[in-house]
């Protein structure tokens, strides 16, 4: 049985901008679900002067705010995450509950895991950028420990799909082909070979694909031609699709924005 | 307080102004020639609106009749009428709305309070009218507005509701049981009736009005077989009215009432076993009290007034507010429709709908309407944000728009809104 939330205040008039999503939060409400959703994003450095005028100022929360500065020197970042969260009353006591968890996992998880998840977050929001510095960090063993070879090939596949979405496809082969070296795994054979039928220009190592029989490669080349055919019909393809049923006025507008949408993304990516 | 609190009443004969002012504990009528404040007649204005031949000059009531009579002039009157009716008047070939029309005539009525009391501040308006729909109410405020009172120091009421007001603020006596009002004007005849409801906390007032179908003109009553002819009528509504009744007390209104000598047969209806009083100015000296009330941080009528312009029933939502769920009430029973106007900002946890609840007051029944949420757009759990805005067209049509907000730049709102009408 679901429920409703009644809104604590209106929403901020001066919002909390968040320079890593390029959003702005305009709620106690929405806080807390950018605070739930993107741990990996918060820098020790969250919660500072910025952040407890806007809680108290915007969010009229002043005792909040008075309780966050007053343990901020002494208290565990995570500790005082929750806290916003128990205030703001977003979330109900079994999703805190799982919060609380996902904190006490993340502090003791291994380094190397923890910059992996962080690489992986970033290649989930399309942050090739920080995602290929963060994968990186992890394979020069910048970490204090070393995966193993399943961990490392895991590595470099996921580098391998974050070069792609930057389009550096030749750099992006060679990871695949690093991770296809530890792991074995058919799927990185498959995306040199996708990378392959996207640039033909691109480096493509064939004696990888020696023994790799001929229905396989036919079988990639028509998920590949199908994958081509959906995405021209959802995502950013769709969005722009959807703006031609509109007048010439909104199609304009929408256009315009969709394009800035677009460009706020791409200078995101780099990070 | 130093401003004035009116009660107007406003019909389409006349116009009547009960005042309050500082210093004093009751209302106290005002006079449109104070000069012969000994004519009761006087505290009647005529709603008549005059503009005098090629000048930018505009009078009212009687000196309006007046100046039209000597060919000075051209009137309008029944403006309360016009403004429902959405009627325009041309004069000396310029088009007047009514709206425009009511407003020249408010701002010499307004006039009349100020001068004699000496102050231009007014506190506190209730205007009372026998119709309420919700163009005349936007129509009148805002012409209140022009007329330079604040729209917060301005409501409009039944006259109902004035009755059921000036009622209450008399001895117990008068009200204890059920209240009745007969009020004749040229309009024609009104029944009204209150009684209290025991046993309802906080207790509440039922009123309803019934516009007798058995009028007549008052200039009847000049002759001696018009006077039977009104008693006989008088007395057949009377008969009915009160049939088997425990009856308080009987009010008498209207111009014809200070005495009932003229119809004797009405008069032995009325007065066997009941008190009867007469009130001049009924409505407007309701209106007074209720302009008062609304000055006050509490009322001093504790009650849940059920009548013409009163929503009947509590609607209220259940949502988590602070982690607890809580009744949320975005309409209260006895609120005056008008004024009933109610908003919240609410997110979804896995509801696909909104579950209204409608409590009649003083009854245990419970109603749910359920207002679904499918239009909305698809969005992850508790990621929309909606506003939900409860307004009334009248005391039995509720409207509840939905509005998406979206949640900030994570979901940008859309162009949703739902709406549906709801009958309480």
């Amino acid at each position: 049985m679901g429920s409703l939330i009644l809104c604590r205040s209106a929403v901020a008039k001066h919002p909390y901008y968040v320079p890593e999503l390029g959003i702005r939060i305009y709620s106690g409400e929405e806080l807390s679900y950018f605070i739930y959703h993107n741990l990996m994003l918060l820098g020790d450095h969250f919660l500072d002067e910025r952040l407890f005028r806007f809680i108290n100022q915007e969010l009229g929360m002043p005792e909040l705010e008075t309780k966050l500065r007053k343990w901020a020197g002494q208290a565990d970042q995570a500790e005082l995450l929750l806290v916003i969260l128990q205030d703001i009353h977003y979330y109900d006591d079994t999703e805190l509950k799982a919060f609380r968890s996902e904190l006490y996992r993340l502090k003791a998880a291994k380094s190397t895991d923890l910059m992996k998840e962080k690489a992986d977050y970033f290649f989930r929001r399309r942050r090739y950028y920080d995602a290929i510095r963060c994968y990186r960090e992890i394979l020069t063993g910048k970490s204090e420990e070393s995966g193993d070879s399943a961990f490392l090939g895991d590595v470099w596949f996921c580098m391998g799909s974050a070069l792609a979405g930057i389009f550096s496809f030749d750099r992006a082969v060679d990871c695949y082909q690093h991770a296809y070296e530890l792991l074995h795994a058919e799927e990185a054979l498959q995306k040199i070979y996708e990378i392959h039928l996207m640039d033909s220009l691109s480096v493509f190592p064939e004696e990888l694909f020696a023994d790799v029989p001929t229905e396989t490669i036919h079988r990639w080349k028509e998920n590949f031609e199908q994958m081509k055919k959906q995405v021209a019909l959802e995502g950013k393809a769709k969005e722009a699709f959807a703006l031609m049923n509109e007048d010439s006025v909104r199609r304009a507008v929408g256009f315009c924005r969709l394009v800035q949408d677009w460009k706020n993304e791409y200078r995101r990516s780099q990070g | 307080m130093e401003g004035l609190i009116l009660g107007i009443d406003l019909c389409d004969d006349y116009s009547q102004i009960s005042c309050f002012s500082s210093r004093m504990t009751e209302p106290e009528p005002v006079y449109y020639q104070p000069e012969d404040e000994n004519k009761k007649e006087n505290v009647l204005i005529p709603m008549v609106v005059c503009k005098k031949k090629g000048k930018d000059e505009w009078l009212i009531g009687e000196e309006a009749c007046r100046t039209a009579l000597f060919n000075d002039g051209t009137t309008v009157d029944k403006l309360v009428k016009m403004i429902h009716d959405d009627k325009f008047a041309t004069i000396e070939g310029v088009r007047y709305s009514a709206g425009e029309l009511m407003r020249r005539y408010l701002e010499k009525l307004l006039l009349l309070p100020k001068e004699k009391y000496g102050t231009d501040e007014i506190c506190s308006v209730v205007f009372t009218v026998q119709t309420l729909d919700g163009r005349f109410i936007d129509c009148l405020v805002r012409t209140a507005e022009e007329c330079g009172i604040d729209r917060s120091a301005v409501h409009v009421v039944s006259h109902t509701e004035s009755f059921v007001y000036h009622t209450i603020s008399q001895k117990k006596e008068v009200w204890a049981n059920l209240t009745s009002l007969f009020d004749l004007t040229d309009e024609g005849l009104h029944y009204y009736e209150m009684k209290v409801i025991r046993g309802c906390v906080p207790q509440m007032i039922e009123a309803s009005h019934e516009k007798m179908q058995e009028g007549f003109r008052l200039d009847v009553l000049d002759n001696p077989n018009g006077a039977r002819l009104g008693d006989t009528i008088l007395t057949s509504c009377a008969d009915r009215m009160l049939h088997k009744k425990v009856v308080s007390a009987v009010l008498l209104s209207g111009r014809v009432f200070p005495s009932i000598d003229w119809a004797p047969d009405f008069k032995k209806a009325v007065c066997t076993r009941r008190k009867v009083y007469y009130v001049p100015q009924i409505f407007a000296i309701g209106a007074a009290y209720l302009a008062y009330d609304a000055l006050q941080e509490t009322s001093a009528y504790p009650f849940i007034c059920s009548c013409e312009g009163r929503i009947s029933s509590t609607v209220s939502l259940q949502a988590v507010y602070e982690g607890r769920k809580e009744q949320v009430i975005l309409a209260s029973a006895g609120s005056n429709w008008y004024e009933a106007r109610s908003s919240i900002d609410l997110i979804p946890d896995d509801m696909a709908e909104l579950e209204f609840t409608i409590t009649p007051a003083g009854s245990r029944r419970v109603e749910k309407v359920n207002i679904s949420l499918a239009e909305l757009p698809k969005r992850p759990n508790k990621t929309t944000r909606i506003e939900v805005i409860v307004s009334f067209s009248s005391e039995k049509c509720m409207t509840v728009r939905v509005v998406d907000l979206g949640f900030g730049d994570l979901y940008p709102a859309s162009d949703t809104v739902i709406r549906r009408d709801i009958y309480i």
